[in-house]
């Protein structure tokens, strides 16, 4: 109790200002060491990185954009080179050097992940033949590892040639039966192949490495659509493993036609971007630009697709996507077939088709496994869709604002009896709700599926009920804001579905500042933006504006047998995806035919 | 500058078509239809029929002298072969100016429009604001994204007009259509030549005619947007004199909000004028980017401009602040009957005529050959 007493007196009578100090910081440079160093593990040949190299000297006068541009792409352009250095070399034929070279890249021995496993392949001369086989724990199969590549080496080999590079090709053809290996000689390419799940292996005397395909990593297996969900048609969706998708689309589009090109996006790390496209189909000037548009990307690391997308797209500032992202194989082999270019990043679960046009993102994969004119209908609704969780708070602000002479008297009375509680100005009662069903929509994806039925109660009774009851808001403003939310749903493409939730908003401000005019105003300013962007070339409103002649696959769903030509706005190669009369055992289709002359 | 950036603007047909449309069928909600009841009373509706076969007339004959003595030329470069750069230039300072004076007489109008039937308490100078803004914002668009959007909205003006004429139904006193000639034939003929200038199509594709995708199909784009916006001006007119009586309609200055205000097909479907303020706004933008492009386009072909754009903020402000001059709606009216509609005919068919027929006889009389505009070391190419 004294001791207490004393120190809390203590307290009172000293300055103590400990409680700022940092026990840690990032901040400054001075006294850091290399990042490499490990402990007091003497290290191999190391490259240092400090933070030192990344300070901004404030205490300059400011400099021109042009100056700073040139300055952060120097910068940036060390640092890759650094981060690179000795990978442009070729391989080694000691492979003691080889080791050494193998810890530096890798930073053994802390980092742990990396495996090097040494072993003397069985050879009859006295002299033995080392070898290692370097491989990533958790991204390579180790039965593999064991079965098709240790095991045949080193118990079931008897080797009495001498000549290296014979030897490593003699290996490849007649000792491991790896269905896929390939030599190498840069120990970049080894790297890079470790880093995917290869195994790599080298064997001393061989100024060359051996890459035998082990990739066999954890992942989800291919299961039903999270967000594209349709009724009839197939069920299967991509998963996180790059050739399990570049696969789904290629069983469905068998055509030795079909090319799948891979190239790498990244700078430290690398990932792996496959351009899918049909050759003789697709016009290859597009397909020049999405390569043009992946090899300029000049980043550390891309993750996802989404990523990408805001590298290659044309205006990412717009709030309609200029790249359709999905998640169906069978829309994309669709898209394929049309002419399109789908791209295909790491291991993501979406696919990008390039270039979009704005009608196609409300097209669902659905539409051509269901009759026309249901088609049509779905199609129709989809559209209404679109437009009421655009425009309806925002008419409805309007309406009861400015243009309340439309409405029918007793509509028009109903409307102010319900509003005669609420103390708020309409659009403020439109935010609210309008922000409650947001808070609703985002809470629902992340809240944790054991409690996600709370969700549904919890906004229901703030919502549906309790708002109205206290007066904050009035029952017909719960049904447009609950229509508006149905109606934002329906749209089938995620991302265009957010920006319509962001545009929705300027709409409603419009239409509370000038009604019908301001929403009117907007409206036109909107579509003039949009007839002005483009997606990998094609005006984003083709082929409505610029007009050109296309199947009846645009706004409504056109009959299947009557929609002869793809998209004229791809310029595909192949115009015409069947014969003008498509269905030629029908009688009816012919007198069409011979009437119309060819539809197109 | 990119060589996609220096590549003469090319609009299909469709496009220009729906564009040609609408600037033409817009004045159903100007001035035009009370100066045209007021010359011709029960036969109003007959002089948009003699105007509209009259540029038919005079758009084949201007089309022929193009396609014949100056294929891929403006009316500036035109000018320039023939008067050399001063002259060009005065013709287009007079274009431009009757360009200029329109967009503001239109924006005046419009704004009027606007405040006086659905936004009484605003201040006209917000609303003219906003208004310029988007007109300013599709004209940096270009001719491509102006004719993009009017296809996108023709629609709109289609089912707007017919909707306003067939929702009167109800209204209608055929009756008043009688006696047929209404203040006269010579009556008739004088006012349709005078008010004959709401059809530009003359004057617009001596300017808009090296933009044609396909030029052999100029006849047929002036064919259809002459037709179709005679026959929706066309059936305004009949409508709107089976709904009020001939010495009713030369006192109101809109002639649709009028009738769309009579729409009443039960106690549901009535008082729709707020609706049809769509069809306002987006046929008036469009019109008034063409003129404001006609414009800054003249002015950076006469000058050599390498581009026009830099000008479109000026113009805007300029044709905001003329149109905001007047101290009232009346004189607005006043000025655009008596000089923009009355005289209009002149800058509209007389001038681009004059000039392309001493144009062709100087090529006759010089020994024959043609203007192409593609041999021009002068001309310029310029982003539209």
């Amino acid at each position: 109790m004294d001791m207490s007493f004393t120190g809390a007196l203590k307290r009172l009578l000293t300055v103590d200002d400990s409680m700022l100090d940092d026990q840690f910081t990032l901040a400054d440079d001075d006294s850091s060491e290399p990042a490499d160093t490990y402990g007091e593990t003497p290290q191999p040949e190391t490259v240092n990185f400090t933070t030192a190299e990344n300070k901004t000297d404030t205490s300059k006068k400011p400099v021109s954009m042009r100056t700073f541009l040139r300055r952060a792409t120097r910068e940036y352009e060390d640092a890759v080179e650094k981060a690179h250095v000795g990978q442009d070399d070729g391989i080694e034929c000691d492979i003691d050097e080889m080791k050494r070279r193998l810890e530096r890249f890798f930073h053994l021995p802390q980092n742990k992940d990396i495996v090097i496993r040494e072993f003397r392949v069985g050879v009859e001369s006295k002299s033995p033949w080392r070898g290692m086989a370097v491989f990533v724990d958790g991204l390579s199969d180790k039965n593999v590892i064991n079965s098709a590549i240790l095991e045949p080496l080193m118990i079931l080999t008897h080797v009495s040639e001498e000549n290296p590079r014979r030897t490593l090709e003699y290996v490849v053809e007649k000792l491991l039966p790896g269905n896929q290996s390939q030599i190498v000689d840069k120990w970049s390419e080894a790297v890079a192949n470790i880093l995917t799940g290869s195994t790599v292996l080298f064997l001393d005397r061989c100024n060359g490495a051996l890459v035998i395909e082990t990739k066999g990593w954890e992942h989800r297996s291919v299961s039903t659509p999270q967000t594209e969900n349709v009724v009839r048609g197939s069920q299967d969706a991509f998963t996180e493993n790059f050739r399990a998708n570049t696969g789904l689309v290629r069983a469905r589009l068998r055509t030795e036609h079909l090319v799948t090109e891979i190239h790498t996006v990244g700078n430290l790390a690398r990932t792996d971007v496959a351009i899918m496209y049909i050759h003789g189909v697709t016009n290859p000037k597009l397909v020049r630009e999405v390569r043009r548009r992946i090899s300029q990307i000049d980043v550390d690391f891309i993750l996802d697709s989404g990523m990408l997308e805001q590298f290659i797209e044309d205006r990412p500032s717009m709030l309609i996507p200029q790249v359709m992202a999905t998640e169906r194989p069978d829309r994309v082999a669709a898209s394929l077939a049309e002419g399109y270019v789908a791209l295909f990043v790491g291991n993501s679960t979406y696919c990008l088709i390039v270039p979009v046009v704005l009608w196609s993102l409300v097209h669902s994969s659905e539409d051509s496994n269901i009759r026309f004119l249901p088609g049509t209908f779905m199609r129709l609704i989809r559209w209404i869709a679109l437009l009421t969780a655009l425009l309806l708070p925002g008419l409805y602000v309007a309406v009861t604002n400015y243009h309340s002479e439309m409405l029918p008297t007793d509509l028009m009375l109903a409307i102010a009896g319900s509003r005669e509680q609420v103390p708020f100005p309409v659009v403020v009662e439109v935010l609210l709700m309008e922000f409650a069903i947001e808070l609703i929509r985002e809470a629902g994806i992340r809240i944790p599926s054991v409690i996600g039925p709370t969700i549904g109660i919890v906004g229901a009774l703030i919502i549906g009920q309790s708002a109205v009851q206290a007066g904050i808001v009035s029952p017909l403003l719960v049904i447009v804001v609950a229509t508006t939310a149905l109606a934002s749903f329906t749209v089938p493409n995620y991302e265009l579905s957010m920006g319509i939730r962001i545009m929705r908003f300027a709409f409603l401000i419009a239409g509370a500042v000038l009604g019908f005019y301001g929403i009117a105003i907007l409206f036109v300013v909107y579509v003039v933006r949009l007839t002005m962007l483009k997606s990998f070339g094609v005006p984003i409103l083709s082929p409505i504006a610029p007009s050109s002649g296309a199947s009846r696959d645009v706004l409504l769903r056109g009959p299947l047998w009557s929609m002869n030509k793809r998209p004229s706005f791809l310029y595909p190669l192949r115009s015409w995806r069947q014969k003008p009369m498509s269905r030629p055992w029908s009688a009816p289709t012919r007198k069409s035919a011979g009437k119309e002359g060819g539809e197109t | 500058m990119s060589q996609s950036a220096r590549r003469n603007a090319k609009v299909p047909g469709s496009e220009m078509t729906a564009m040609l449309i609408i600037f033409v069928s817009t004045n159903a909600f100007l001035t035009y239809p009370r100066y045209i009841s007021l010359s011709g009373y029960e036969a109003a509706w007959m002089e948009p029929v003699f105007s509209g076969m009259l540029t038919l007339i005079l758009f084949f004959l201007v089309e022929h002298l193009l396609r014949r003595y100056f294929k891929n030329l403006d009316i500036v470069e035109v000018s320039k072969e023939v008067f050399g750069r001063f002259g060009a230039i005065l013709i287009a300072l007079l274009f431009s100016l009757y360009f200029l004076c329109s967009t503001a007489a239109v924006m005046r109008e419009f704004t009027e429009n606007v405040v006086s039937t659905v936004l009484p308490s605003t201040p006209i100078l917000i609303v003219g604001a906003v208004f310029m803004f988007a007109v300013g914002y599709i004209v940096y668009g270009g001719i491509e994204g102006i004719c993009r959007t009017a296809f996108i909205f023709l629609p709109i003006l289609l089912v707007g007009l017919v909707a306003v004429c067939l929702l009167t139904v109800n209204w209608w006193r055929p009756y008043m259509l009688l006696p047929l000639w209404g203040t006269g034939p010579e009556q008739v003929l004088r006012g349709s030549l005078q008010y004959s200038s709401i059809f530009a199509n003359v004057l617009l594709l001596t300017i808009i005619y090296p933009h044609v995708h396909d030029t052999s199909k100029m006849r047929r784009i002036g064919f259809v947007s002459i037709v179709v916006s005679t026959l929706l001006l066309v059936g305004l007119m009949l409508t709107y004199h089976m709904v009020f009586p001939a010495s009713e309609t030369g006192k109101t200055s809109f002639a649709l909000y009028r009738l769309a205000r009579m729409i009443h097909l039960g106690p549901f479907f009535q008082r729709l004028e707020s609706i049809f303020i769509f069809l306002w706004v987006t046929a008036a933008t469009v019109r008034m980017a063409v003129t404001l492009w006609g414009c800054s386009y003249l002015l950076g072909k006469a000058f050599d401009w390498p581009t026009y754009r830099p000008a479109v903020p000026a113009l805007v402000l300029l044709s905001f602040s003329l149109g905001m001059w007047p101290e009232n709606w009346i004189q607005v009216i006043n000025f655009d009957g008596t000089y923009l509609l009355r005289w209009g005919w002149i800058v509209v068919f007389a001038v681009p005529i004059a000039v392309l027929s001493i144009g062709a006889m100087v090529k006759l009389m010089r020994g024959g050959g043609r203007f192409h505009g593609g041999h021009r070391g002068r001309r310029r190419m310029q982003r539209v």
